[in-house]
């Protein structure tokens, strides 16, 4: 009797103290996935936490199979509490109304650090005043270039905009040693930051931030001046085209083929660690050198609660967001990733410990963020079709640079086939 | 009506369960899904009558994806079973070293189609890869492979084909063994050369396996997606974007279940279509021994 009574009270506090689970899908592959791991353990195990919840993280792979599980799982009722989502789903998950936004918890709890976080990262994230989500892994682009292959061509600077890039690639480029000048991704985010360097917003409608944008604006002379540079470095074959993807123009700058190249800044770390040269950074170049205002706009992902779970729990998800956010994680993401901090205070910290002096690279992207102009331009556009338009983009310029059409033609596709698709949205989502 | 149907019902139902979860209903669903369209992250459903199939039919996009498919077929197709028929008949020629070559030919199928086709676009870089290297020590100027809207496609077959080369092989080695040597002899008596020998002997011997090897060739480039996802993503310039990449992007990047619902139905028909032709073909040319 005593036996079964001593195991009836075992069970039951069991039941009394056990955590409650916070599911948490993300997208990190690799070394950030395993860096992830640590620091959701960190938190489970924390003070703060007292064993009360228990987040148990979940890798759903790539972030369109991320977000497309995301959709799935609503329609079944078995969401998760947290979820990572890239920048271009921003608009998808405010419209679905199958969030909380972050504003909800913020307004309410004092603790939430709202002065330490970096405007520049936050306003992509908000709409109508109100931040949806925590901007959690943010970059933008950086020029990286091969030292050694500089000094060799007696290049000390870097180029700053775009008449001088076309100057030093051409400087750089040896066929007989098959090297070019530079390389980036066939991506319509860099179409996209490049427009937003010359301070000009990609849709109508206050890049789509005002009201839902209806038109894009494909045609406008910054674009087609971005695009136009890329044509012609190409045409001279001082641009080494290695189509989509991220790897291929990483992995042409590495090998030493390209001496310049154009990407974002999460992977810094890597690229400096993985080269057998010496490399420099420097920000994104202008359209022209006395250009005024303009900036870059945060690439990456942000961390979104989901309004389908019970009141107590969201709060447990809402917990851990505060700690997403906290010196700590904030401090040891950048530091292992390349991704930038959303926090003023940790690059104050880390200015002081001598970290910049030693990661110079690591700098460059946070330099260039907290001097871009703040406006509707490089608070980033936002449209419910995003990875569509980003579609449409890149088949015109892949079009463009392999002469199979007029820049005239295939923008004017592109900016039709991307209106033809706000249309569309926009009008199922008046519908529910 | 056989007295032991329901028992034999009664062993076939674990696969008739799988079948009808997984593949009966959501192919009935996807036709129930093609007359609606479906609200942006959401199971809301609009009826739309036959709006996404006149969408389809009027969208140049969806014409060019057509013929992406069917010159990947082209490009594929032939070649695939034209390289693989000439290993399988020279490793049937080798009795010592078939089994190793034959496991070797046949890693490839062993790797997943996303490791493999990770591994060609490094051989495909222009500059940094191992093709255009090789291809400049005897002088030639390797294309830019993956991102010239020429090469793009024949770059997606290479891959392609070497991924399937040793399921083809397996099975046509199997055949050619199976062709009986008492024929081989006796034409040999009656003086035939080697190659009277393989086009009037060995080829009808082992037309039943070349037949099903195209059939199931074509079947599957026409659902090929992994290496194209990962190659080129339809690029550039939307010449690898085959009817799958398509129907791909419109469900899962674009959220447009319904219109991509239509794209599937529409797939279905074509490859109805396409076997029943090699079907009609087939059963002509085919000597079932």
């Amino acid at each position: 009797m005593k036996k079964i009574f001593g195991l009836l009270l075992c069970l039951f506090t069991q039941n009394l103290f056990a955590a409650t689970d916070i599911d948490f899908w993300h997208s990190m592959a690799g070394a950030k996935g395993k860096l992830l791991e640590d620091i959701v353990a960190d938190f489970n195990k924390s003070a703060g936490n007292a064993g009360k919840f228990n987040v148990k993280l979940q890798f759903v792979g790539s972030y369109d199979e991320g977000i497309n599980k995301l959709r799935t799982s609503l329609m079944g009722g078995k969401a998760p509490h947290i979820v990572q989502i890239y920048e271009i789903g921003t608009k998808v998950l405010i419209d679905s109304k199958a969030i909380r936004p972050l504003q909800d918890f913020i307004d309410k709890d004092k603790e939430f650090p709202s002065d330490q976080l970096l405007p520049q990262i936050l306003s992509y994230y908000q709409l109508g005043g109100k931040l949806y989500s925590l901007p959690f892994a943010t970059s933008n682009p950086i020029i990286y270039y091969n030292m050694d292959l500089f000094e060799k061509v007696g290049i000390k600077t870097p180029p700053r905009d775009f008449a001088e890039l076309k100057i030093i690639a051409a400087k750089l480029t040896n066929p007989k040693e098959k090297i070019t000048g530079i390389t980036w991704p066939l991506h319509s985010w860099l179409v996209e930051q490049a427009v937003a360097r010359q301070g000009v917003e990609l849709l109508n409608n206050g890049n789509g931030r005002t009201s839902p944008a209806t038109e894009v604006n494909y045609l406008s002379p910054e674009t087609t001046g971005f695009i136009t540079l890329w044509k012609e470095m190409v045409a001279e074959g001082t641009f080494a085209n290695v189509g989509r993807g991220w790897d291929p123009a990483e992995q042409n700058f590495l090998a030493g083929r390209s001496a310049m190249l154009i990407t974002s800044t999460s992977n810094v770390f890597d690229i400096v660690k993985d080269a057998k040269f010496r490399i420099g950074t420097a920000p994104m170049v202008k359209a022209k050198l006395d250009q005024k205002g303009g900036g870059t706009v945060v690439g990456g992902n942000s961390l979104w609660i989901m309004a389908a779970k019970p009141e107590v729990e969201q709060l447990g998800a809402w917990q851990f967001m505060k700690y997403m956010a906290s010196k700590d994680v904030q401090s040891k993401w950048h530091q292992n990733t390349g991704y930038f901090p959303i926090r003023k205070d940790v690059i104050t910290e880390l200015e002081n410990s001598g970290f910049y002096k030693k990661n110079p690279n690591a700098r460059t992207a946070i330099d260039q963020l907290l001097s871009s102009e703040q406006s509707l331009a490089t608070s980033g556009a936002l449209m419910g079709v995003f990875p569509e338009a980003r579609d449409h983009i890149e088949t015109a310029v892949e079009e463009i640079l392999n002469n199979k059409a007029t820049m005239d033609v295939a923008l004017k596709k592109a900016k039709s086939r991307t209106e033809a698709s706000l249309t569309r949205y926009n009008k199922m989502n008046t519908k529910r | 009506m056989n007295t032991r149907f329901p028992i034999a019902l009664l062993f076939l139902l674990p696969t008739l369960l799988g079948l009808g979860v997984f593949t009966i209903y959501p192919a009935i669903h996807s036709v129930y899904l093609s007359f609606h369209s479906v609200a942006p992250f959401s199971s809301e459903l609009f009826f739309s009558g036959f709006e996404n199939y006149t969408e389809l039919f009027s969208s140049p996009e969806y014409w060019q994806s057509l013929k992406a498919s069917c010159l990947f077929a082209l490009f594929t197709v032939p070649p695939g079973l034209l390289v693989s028929l000439f290993i399988a008949v020279l490793l049937d020629a080798q009795p010592y070293v078939k089994t190793l070559l034959r496991t070797i030919f046949l890693l490839p199928v062993g790797i997943s189609t996303a490791m493999a086709a990770m591994l060609w676009v490094f051989l495909f870089n222009p500059t940094a890869g191992y093709l255009n290297y090789f291809l400049s020590t005897v002088g030639i100027t390797g294309p830019n492979w993956l991102a010239d809207p020429l090469w793009a496609l024949p770059a997606v077959s290479i891959a392609t084909i070497w991924k399937a080369i040793g399921f083809n092989v397996i099975f046509l080695l199997a055949a050619l063994t199976g062709v009986p040597k008492e024929l081989q002899e006796a034409a040999l008596v009656d003086g035939a050369g080697p190659f009277r020998r393989f086009w009037n002997i060995t080829l009808p011997m082992i037309s039943p396996t070349l037949f099903f090897i195209t059939v199931v060739s074509v079947i599957h480039t026409f659902e090929g997606f992994g290496q194209i996802h990962i190659l080129t993503q339809g690029g550039p310039a939307d010449s690898t974007n085959v009817l799958v990449y398509n129907l791909y992007r419109d469900a899962f990047q674009n959220f447009r279940t319904g219109y991509a619902s239509a794209q599937a139905i529409v797939l279905f028909v074509i490859i109805l279509i396409a076997t029943l032709i090699q079907f009609s073909v087939g059963r002509r040319r085919v000597h079932y021994g």
